[in-house]
């Protein structure tokens, strides 16, 4: 009885081992002669919804073809495809820039299309060569831009009527619009008896120091993707971060830390009605599309010299793990066809990189959001003309260097740290991680 | 002399028995390994592996992608000129020398309350229990409302009752780490629970005879009470500077590490160090470096006890 026992429980043992190992060793075709292919996105509602009707309507498409979707939440995705990728086994298809490291910590885990979109020229038809070169390396194309996305004004039209103020301008191209102009205009809009603030620049001393023409890392650097030099003593960098100081504790138009934190518990305090302006990038769009309580509007970001509008581009690639790459460019290309992309625009609301169908995407989201399409455009195509592409995709290790320049210079931002200090630790710390060996 | 002789008896049993195993008893030692290998299989796997492999890592360059590089000393070199890690260090020392003697004390000073016979006794001791098994996320938030320097319950109090402005508590480099230290006002439970069952066990005999020689509250608490749960005071305490070493939630949900590294916790470097900047290697050495910290604070504590402890079996 006792040995009938134990021979049984050990056969199911090693059946059990051996159904896993199997199921390991598989993964690319699945038994019936159909080729699987993974996707892997980040977990997003809306997008998920365009994912399912692509990989729905490609399977019919082409029956011999599985796609497996494997979604994970953004601040995971580093984790999963480091690991995915010391197990040689990244999905099919990646999209490098929803993980925090972006698209040059895994450049080199990727196919080059070149080919491909030389074999299939109508897939990249129409698509910015600025947002679409900036996927090459030493002239082999690892990814292609879905959306381009840039950083812009929001601001509160009731706020800015009872305020007796014009709405800002959407041209980029206004030099009277001015950083002077918009704080003068914050002013006006700021009343400490409802805790509302005139102005609310979400953004991170590194797009800071972008919309002031420079950066806190040299040319050189951003161009190789790798930190070699830090820029921390350019004169437009400390000009940029002392504007930031000063909308807070000069002209006390923005937040301090804690009042932030403090008008941020019932939500976005854009949303909540209790800033009036905040640059932001352009998934604000769509984010406050269900404002009911006021209306809003976009515009251009005051005009500095040499200004840059911080980009966003959502991308996808192809790993070289891939074991079927043609069946993945298969997918690619219908992910990229002009029915997929409008089905993308309706969906996610997201501008295209296909410039064909911006037109497309303009009177959509101009009768969605109620904005005119005209101010849609002149604000959208300036964010786009000034646009430079985001470090955290661009540079490898970013989020350790945004750490770096975020923790001195907030030190300075909540006032617990003179300019002086936040700057030399800044410089001190990013000279620290050119000398770090990984 | 007897007791050598049966050891030896013994030995000799022993002996035996292992040359001539009934095939039962074989079967019986089949069966123990057996039914032991997922607890053993999952120690060696997910214990047991992964500390022998981090130690074998803090000698190595490794970034999850590559194969590992071997560095020698090299991330513990690297160790002594890092800024992170003298200011991350200094932070959780900062933060052990505030926490530790506020959880021991508080912890003690609750257990003695709710050691007292009074009404709702069982719903008092539930009630200041509760609060340590809540999830460390949720009770972070909850602290980081309590002391928004701007809409926050305490400084409100602080303001409606003694006319003061309250600090900055979260967002002031200065008080960053008292506010951490604060939070274990809903993390002592644990530590609570253990004074009580100590105080619950202590002799009514000694208290009743101290009585008659006409001693007080106090003194029967620093010559009776201290002495007696002296043991158990090591024991918290321990777990406690143990736990200070390890703190990384409160900072990771409320502080992220801010502002200006103030709340920057050893362990929230090594979390960036291993998930943020993949350097394996170099947070293998953080970590190991962190256990001989501990291990280093545990031995002294036991070493300066020695005195200060009474073990009562020591007298028997």
């Amino acid at each position: 009885m006792n040995r009938m026992f134990f021979k049984t429980f050990l056969i199911t043992v090693l059946g059990l081992v051996l159904v896993i190992a199997m199921s390991g060793c598989s993964g690319s075709t699945n038994g019936k002669g159909k080729v699987q292919l993974s996707w892997l996105v980040r977990a997003d509602p809306h997008e998920k919804v365009w994912e399912n009707q692509m990989i729905k309507i490609f399977e019919q498409q082409n029956p011999n073809i599985n796609i497996k979707l494997i979604d994970v939440p953004q601040d995971q995705i580093d984790q999963k495809m480091r690991t995915m990728i010391a197990g040689k086994n990244l999905p099919d298809i990646v999209a490098p820039n929803w993980a925090n490291g972006g698209f040059m910590s895994y450049a080199d885990q990727l196919v080059d299309l070149s080919n491909y979109v030389k074999k299939d020229p109508e897939v990249i038809d129409g698509v910015l060569p600025s947002a679409l070169n900036l996927w090459k390396i030493k002239g082999e194309l690892k990814a292609l831009p879905i959306n381009t996305l840039g950083s812009l004004l929001f601001y509160n039209k009731d706020l800015f009527k009872k305020a007796g103020l014009p709405d800002p301008p959407t041209d980029w191209e206004d030099k009277a619009w001015t950083w002077d102009k918009m704080v003068s205009y914050a002013k006006k809009l700021t009343d400490p008896s409802k805790h509302i603030y005139g102005l609310l620049d979400n953004n991170d001393p590194s797009v800071d120091a972008e919309m002031f023409g420079s950066s806190f890392i040299s040319d050189e650097s951003y161009k190789k993707g790798l930190l070699l030099k830090p820029n921390v003593d350019d004169p437009a960098v400390h000009k940029a971060v002392k504007a930031h100081h000063d909308l807070i504790f000069k002209y006390k138009v923005s937040p301090s830390a804690s009042q932030l934190s403090a008008i941020s518990q019932l939500g976005d305090p854009f949303v909540s009605g209790k800033v009036a302006m905040t640059i932001n990038g352009g998934w604000g769009l769509w984010g406050y599309q269900n404002i009911e309580d006021f209306k809003w509007s976009v515009a251009a970001l005051p005009y500095v010299p040499n200004r840059q509008d911080r980009m966003y581009i959502d991308i996808m690639s192809i790993s070289k793990d891939s074991k079927h790459p043609k069946e993945a460019w298969k997918f690619m290309k219908f992910l990229y066809s002009t029915d997929s992309l409008k089905s993308y625009i309706h969906i996610t609301q997201g501008p295209p990189a296909n410039q064909h169908l911006m037109n497309y995407w303009l009177d959509f989201e101009s009768k969605k959001l109620g904005i005119s399409k005209q101010k849609l455009k002149e604000a959208h195509e300036g964010s786009i003309k000034y646009g430079i592409e985001a470090s955290n995709h661009m540079v490898k290790d970013w989020a350790t260097l945004i750490q770096y320049i975020n923790q001195p210079i907030n030190a300075y931002y909540g006032g617990n740290k003179s300019f002086k200090d936040a700057m030399y630790e800044t410089k001190r710390l990013l000279n620290s991680w050119t000398t770090v060996k990984k | 002399m007897h007791l050598d002789h049966s050891v030896e008896t013994q030995r000799t049993v022993r002996t035996k028995k292992k040359v001539k195993r009934s095939p039962k008893a074989k079967r019986q030692e089949r069966a123990f390994w057996l039914f032991i290998s997922p607890w053993v299989i999952g120690f060696i796997c997910f214990t047991g592996g992964p500390i022998i492999a981090s130690l074998f890592l803090s000698f190595t360059s490794y970034d999850i992608v590559s194969s590992p590089i071997w560095v020698g000393l090299g991330n513990y070199i690297h160790l002594f000129s890092d800024f992170l890690v003298l200011k991350s260090l200094s932070a959780t020392a900062f933060y052990a020398l505030l926490a530790v003697p506020f959880t021991i004390i508080l912890g003690l000073l609750l257990a003695i309350l709710l050691n007292q016979k009074v009404k709702g006794q069982a719903f008092f001791r539930t009630a200041f229990y509760a609060p340590s098994i809540i999830s460390g996320v949720s009770v972070a938030f909850l602290w980081s409302w309590l002391l928004n320097p701007d809409f926050g319950v305490v400084n409100s109090l602080l303001k409606q009752l003694f006319g003061i402005d309250g600090p900055n508590w979260f967002n002031s480099t200065n008080w960053v780490i008292p506010s951490m230290a604060l939070m274990q006002l809903t993390a002592v439970g644990g530590t609570m629970v253990i004074f009580l069952a100590s105080l619950q066990q202590l002799p009514k005999e000694l208290y009743e005879s101290a009585a008659l020689d006409g001693a007080k509250g106090w003194a029967k608490f620093i010559h009776i009470t201290v002495p007696l749960i002296s043991p158990v005071i090591l024991f918290n305490t321990i777990i406690a500077i143990i736990g200070s070493f390890q703190i990384f939630t409160q900072a990771y949900v409320i502080t992220q590490g801010g502002p200006d590294w103030h709340s920057y916790f050893y362990v929230y470097y090594l979390f960036d160090t291993a998930f943020s900047q993949y350097r394996m290697g170099y947070a293998s050495a953080l970590a190991w470096v962190l256990f001989i910290i501990i291990f280093v604070l545990t031995m002294l504590s036991l070493f300066v006890s020695r005195r200060l402890v009474y073990y009562e079996y020591e007298n028997k």
